[in-house]
C-alpha cells in the first residue's frame, strides 16, 4: 500500500511539474521582487511630497519605502483575496496575472470554516507556517506564478473543514448537497453564458 | 473608567466626528458633482414654486436626468434653502448631520443589544470612536450621497424596534421609520424588507402577542400609508430606472448569476476592504481604502471571537444579519464592490473589529500604554486621513467632482455683459445644473422656459432634452461656423475651446478656470466685439 501511495505521489507531482513548465512555456518564469527599479512610482512620489503643508508630514506618507511597501500589499492582499481563488480575482483583476480560478466555489465553506471555527490539534502551527508563506509569497511581483507552494495547505484545509462540519452538523448530508447544488448551479451559469 | 468617564469618551468620540465631518464642508470636495446640483436644484424649485424643476409637484421620485433620485434627501434640503442658502455647504449638510447623529445612536443601539456592564460600554465606546474616524463613512458623510441619511434612518428603525420588545408603543414609531428608510435610497428597498423579514420572523410570537398586537397593526398600517406614493409607481420606468441600468439581471447586463458570487464575496474580502476600496474617484480617497489597514488583524480576530467566543446573542444576530444583507443590494449591481450602495456593511465590520479591539486592550495592562497605543493609532488615522481625503482628494479628484463651475457663475455674474448671449457646451456634461444652482436662476422661469415631460408621463418617459435654455444661456454643443459669427460669449472645457481654436478664430479669452492641479478646466470666450 505504501509503495503504491509513494508510485502515486510521485506520478502526480511529476504530472504536475510537466504541466507546470507546459501551460506556463511562453511566461518569463523569473521571479521578480518588489525592490525591483521603480522610476514611474519615484516620481509619483516627487511630486505627491509638494501637495504638503510640511515636510515631515509629507515624509511620513511620501517616501521611497512607500513604493516597496505599496507593492508588497498589493501582492499581500490579492493573495489572501477569496477572490484570487474562487474567481480569478475577478471582478478586479490583477495587471498582468493569470487569473485564473484556483479553487471551486464550494471549497470556501470548508476553508472558512477551517481558518475561523474548527479547533484541531497544532492548528496554530500550521496557520504560522501558512502565514509565513504568504509574507514570503508577496515579496514577488509575479507572485501568482508560484502560488503553487499554497496548494498543499488548502487540501487539509478542506478536508479538516468538512470533517469538523461533518462531526457539528446534524444535516452533513444536506450541506454536502445545498454545497454541491451551489456548485453544480454555479457551474452551469458560466458554461451557459 | 467610571460612569462619567464613558459620558466624556462618547462625547469626545462624537466631537472628533463631528470635527472630521464637518471641516471645510462644501469646500472638500471642491466643485459640486451634477447628481449633487441636481438634488439641491429640485429641492430649491419645491420650494420656491411647490414643484421639482419638471413642472411636478411633491414627486414620490425626482426625476434627474436619466435617472430617478430618491425623495427624503431632497425634502430634508427644502427647509435649509432658507437658513443657509442654496450652495454647496447646504447640499451636503443632511449628509454631515445624519452621519454625526449615527455616532451617539450606535453607542446606544450597542448598550440596548448587551447591557450597560463596564466592558459593554468599552466595546460601544470603541465602535464609535471606529465610526467616528471612518474613512467610509466619513467620505459619505461630507458629500451629498442619500446612502448615510438612510442608514441613520434605519439603525433608528432597528433602534426603536428593539425598544419595543420591551415598550410596545416604539413599535409604531419603528415602522414608521422603517417606511420613512424604504425610499430614502436605493439599497434600503431591498435591505429594509429583508431586515424587516427577519424580525418578524425571529420575534412573530411577541409581535402577535395580545399585548402587542394592537401597536403591530397600526404600525403596519402607517407603514403601509407612508408607502402609498412609493408603492403607486413601483412599476414605472422611473422607479426601476437604477434597477434596469445597473442590475446584473437586467437585459442591458449579460452576466447575471456567474457574477454575483464573486461580487457579493468581494465585498468581504480583505483586499476591498482594507487596500483597494472603491474604485470609483467619488467614492473614494486615493491611497485610503474604506478601513485603515491596521484594522486588518482586528477584522480576522474578530471573526474569530464572533463565532469562538461568548457574546451576547443580540449583537451576534445584529452583525450577522448586517454582515450578510447589507452587501445584497450592492452585489446585484454591476460596479464591483460599491460603497455608496454597501454603506450599511460599515456597521458590523465596525463591530467585528471592535470585538477584537476591546479584547486585545483588555490585555494590556498598563494603563499608559493604552492610552500611548491608542494616541498613536488614532494621529496616524488622522493624519492618514487629512493626507488622502484633502490634500491627495482635492489635488487628483477635482475634475471628478465637476470643479470649477461655481468659478465660472461668479464670472457671468460678475464680469460678462448681461445683455450677450452666452452658450454653454454640453458634449461632455451637463453643466446647466450646476448653473442653475450657482445662478441661483428663478426655478418658476426654468419650467416655463424648458419643458420636458407632462406630468402624467413624468415617471414613465425616460426621453431627455439635453439642450436648456435660462435667461440669455444656452446649452448644447458649440457649432463654430455659425457660432464664431455671433457676439456671444462661449464657456467650454479645454477641448471644446482649446488654446488653438481660440487662435484660429480669433477669440477674446474672459477668463481661464484651472483645476487645483493647474490645467485647464473651463475657458471663457467671447466671439467678437
Amino acid at each position: 500500500m505504501k509503495r503504491i501511495s509513494l508510485i502515486l505521489a510521485v506520478f502526480s507531482v511529476s504530472i504536475w511539474i510537466i504541466n507546470y513548465f507546459t501551460v506556463n512555456r511562453h511566461i518569463n518564469l523569473a521571479p521578480r521582487v518588489i525592490f525591483e527599479s521603480d522610476y514611474q512610482g519615484r516620481q509619483l512620489i516627487l511630486r505627491n511630497i509638494n501637495l504638503y503643508p510640511n515636510i515631515l508630514l509629507a515624509r511620513l506618507f511620501q517616501n521611497k519605502g512607500i513604493v516597496i511597501t505599496n507593492k508588497y500589499f498589493n501582492n499581500f492582499f490579492d493573495i489572501i483575496d477569496p477572490n484570487y481563488y474562487l474567481f480569478g480575482s475577478h471582478p478586479r483583476e490583477i495587471v498582468e496575472g493569470q487569473n485564473y480560478t484556483r479553487l471551486p466555489l464550494l471549497t470556501l465553506l470548508p476553508v472558512l470554516w477551517f481558518l475561523f471555527i474548527s479547533k484541531i490539534r497544532k492548528k496554530e502551527i500550521f496557520l504560522s507556517t501558512l502565514a509565513i508563506l504568504v509574507l514570503t509569497l508577496s515579496l514577488f511581483i509575479n507572485h501568482y506564478l508560484y502560488d503553487f507552494i499554497l496548494w498543499p495547505f488548502f487540501i487539509p484545509m478542506i478536508y479538516f473543514g468538512l470533517q469538523d462540519i461533518y462531526k457539528k452538523s446534524k444535516n452533513f448530508g444536506l450541506v454536502l448537497f445545498l454545497l454541491l447544488l451551489v456548485e453544480i448551479i454555479y457551474e452551469l451559469s458560466l458554461a451557459l453564458s | 473608567m467610571n460612569k462619567n468617564a464613558f459620558i466624556i469618551g462618547l462625547i469626545l468620540a462624537i466631537s472628533l466626528g463631528f470635527f472630521l465631518r464637518f471641516y471645510k464642508l462644501g469646500q472638500a470636495p471642491a466643485g459640486l458633482y451634477l447628481d449633487e446640483a441636481g438634488q439641491g436644484y429640485s429641492a430649491y424649485s419645491i420650494l420656491k414654486t411647490g414643484r421639482d424643476e419638471f413642472g411636478m409637484p411633491f414627486p414620490a421620485v425626482f426625476r434627474s436626468f436619466n435617472d430617478f433620485k430618491t425623495p427624503v434627501y431632497i425634502y430634508l434640503l427644502i427647509p435649509l434653502i432658507p437658513i443657509f442658502g442654496l450652495n454647496t455647504f447646504t447640499i451636503r449638510f443632511p449628509s454631515f448631520f445624519f452621519s454625526v447623529l449615527s455616532l451617539p445612536l450606535l453607542y446606544f443601539l450597542l448598550l440596548k443589544l448587551t447591557d450597560h456592564s463596564k466592558k459593554s460600554k468599552y466595546f460601544a465606546l470603541t465602535a464609535t470612536l471606529f465610526l467616528a474616524i471612518s474613512p467610509w463613512h466619513i467620505l459619505f458623510g461630507r458629500t451629498n450621497f442619500e446612502c448615510n441619511v438612510a442608514l441613520f434612518l434605519f439603525l433608528l428603525a432597528y433602534y426603536l424596534f428593539r425598544l419595543a420588545l420591551e415598550k410596545p408603543a416604539f413599535l409604531i414609531l419603528s415602522s414608521i421609520l422603517f417606511s420613512i428608510a424604504l425610499p430614502a435610497y436605493h439599497s434600503e428597498r431591498i435591505l429594509v424588507p429583508l431586515t424587516v423579514l427577519v424580525l418578524l420572523i425571529r420575534n412573530f410570537k411577541v409581535l402577535v402577542s395580545s399585548k402587542y398586537i394592537k401597536y403591530s397593526l397600526i404600525g403596519f398600517l402607517l407603514a403601509l400609508i407612508i408607502s402609498i406614493p412609493t408603492i403607486k409607481i413601483i412599476r414605472t420606468s422611473g422607479f426601476m430606472a437604477r434597477v434596469s441600468t445597473l442590475s446584473i439581471f437586467s437585459s442591458q447586463n449579460s452576466w447575471g448569476i456567474k457574477e454575483w458570487p464573486s461580487l457579493y464575496l468581494s465585498y468581504f474580502s480583505p483586499r476591498y476592504l482594507f487596500w483597494l476600496g472603491d474604485s470609483g474617484p467619488r467614492s473614494s480617497f486615493p491611497g485610503l481604502s474604506v478601513f485603515y489597514l491596521w484594522q486588518l488583524p482586528l477584522f480576522l480576530h474578530g471573526i474569530y471571537l464572533l463565532f469562538n467566543k461568548k457574546i451576547y446573542s443580540r449583537l451576534r444576530n445584529l452583525i450577522l444579519l448586517l454582515l450578510l444583507i447589507s452587501p445584497i443590494p450592492a452585489s446585484l449591481t454591476r460596479d464591483p464592490f460599491s460603497t455608496i450602495r454597501a454603506l450599511p456593511l460599515v456597521i458590523p465590520i465596525i463591530l467585528i473589529c471592535s470585538l477584537s479591539a476591546v479584547q486585545i486592550l483588555g490585555h494590556i495592562r498598563s494603563i499608559i500604554l493604552k492610552i500611548v497605543t491608542i494616541t498613536v493609532i488614532l494621529i496616524y488615522s488622522l493624519l492618514k486621513l487629512y493626507s488622502s481625503g484633502l490634500l491627495l482628494n482635492e489635488y487628483y479628484r477635482a475634475p471628478n467632482w465637476d470643479y470649477g463651475w461655481e468659478q465660472v457663475a461668479n464670472v457671468i455674474k460678475n464680469e460678462m455683459d448681461p445683455k450677450l448671449p452666452i452658450v454653454v457646451d454640453n458634449a461632455r456634461n451637463e453643466p446647466y445644473i450646476q448653473l442653475l444652482v450657482f445662478l441661483k436662476v428663478d426655478p418658476l422661469k426654468y419650467q416655463q422656459e424648458n419643458f420636458e415631460v407632462s406630468n402624467s408621463n413624468y415617471y414613465s418617459f425616460m426621453g431627455r432634452n439635453t439642450n436648456k435654455k435660462f435667461g440669455m444661456i444656452t446649452t448644447r454643443g458649440i457649432n463654430w461656423t455659425e457660432d464664431k459669427m455671433i457676439d456671444q460669449y462661449l464657456i467650454g472645457d479645454s477641448l471644446a475651446i482649446s488654446a488653438q481654436q481660440i487662435k484660429d478664430n480669433n477669440l477674446i479669452l474672459i477668463k481661464q478656470i484651472n483645476y487645483p492641479d493647474g490645467s485647464p478646466a473651463y475657458r471663457i470666450v467671447r466671439t467678437k466685439r
